[in-house]
């Protein structure tokens, strides 16, 4: 069986993105969803593309 | 001109974590006040907080705002803030386009993140070396290039 893991990359202004691999279905949104709640704003929908990947998760600016 | 920018996409939960990222990002050039009702920013702008980041030695500091849901809000003036949290991708970049005594930089302007980018990386990497230890995961730090750092959490 695959080595699980998720990947959350940091930018330097303050954006991530959350990966999964080596997940089975839909179990890796259940595994990202705890690192994804770190983020105010989601850009755009999870998504499993491949074996799993959750979406980019972008700064948003308000005045 | 000046104004306050409220970076709606990054959220703080967790003001121990907070602290130790300041401490590691910028040890003694600033700190973290949790009783702070009111923060230094531009004139005219909205000063009230729920908590403060202080910046030694300047006139501006980052303030903490209550999001009602647990968490805060950071708030500041990108065009005045002292570049104590500047990522060091970005002050590259401005030192190439603006030379090495650019007292400011139009691109922080711009993309105000970059403003105080180092310290919402650094908080962001700690918070989830934390989340990932309390299910028991092992993590790693992973340099991505351009400034980007991955965590990778085994599981």
């Amino acid at each position: 069986m695959a080595d699980k893991k998720v990947t959350i990359t940091y930018g330097p202004d303050g954006t991530g993105k959350v990966e999964a691999e080596g997940f089975e279905g839909g179990t890796c949104l259940d595994a990202t969803k705890v690192f994804e709640q770190q983020f105010a704003k989601q850009v755009g929908d999870r998504e499993m593309t491949g074996e799993c990947a959750a979406n980019n998760i972008g700064v948003r600016i308000r005045n | 001109m000046s104004h306050n920018v409220k970076l709606a996409g990054v959220r703080v939960t967790d003001l121990d974590i907070l602290d130790e990222a300041i401490k590691k990002v910028a040890p003694g050039k600033a700190r973290l006040d949790r009783t702070a009702k009111t923060f230094r920013t531009y004139r005219g702008q909205d000063p009230k907080c729920d908590a403060a980041i202080i910046l030694e030695g300047s006139d501006h500091d980052i303030g903490l705002k209550a999001d009602g849901e647990g968490g805060y809000e950071l708030v500041f003036d990108p065009y005045a803030l002292a570049p104590t949290f500047v990522h060091e991708t970005a002050a590259h970049r401005c030192t190439q386009l603006y030379g090495q005594n650019a007292p400011t930089c139009a691109t922080l302007t711009h993309t105000p993140g970059l403003a105080i980018g180092a310290l919402t990386q650094e908080y962001g990497l700690m918070q989830a070396e934390y989340l990932a230890s309390q299910q028991g995961y092992s993590t790693q730090r992973v340099n991505a290039g351009e400034g980007r750092i991955a965590l990778e959490v085994m599981m």
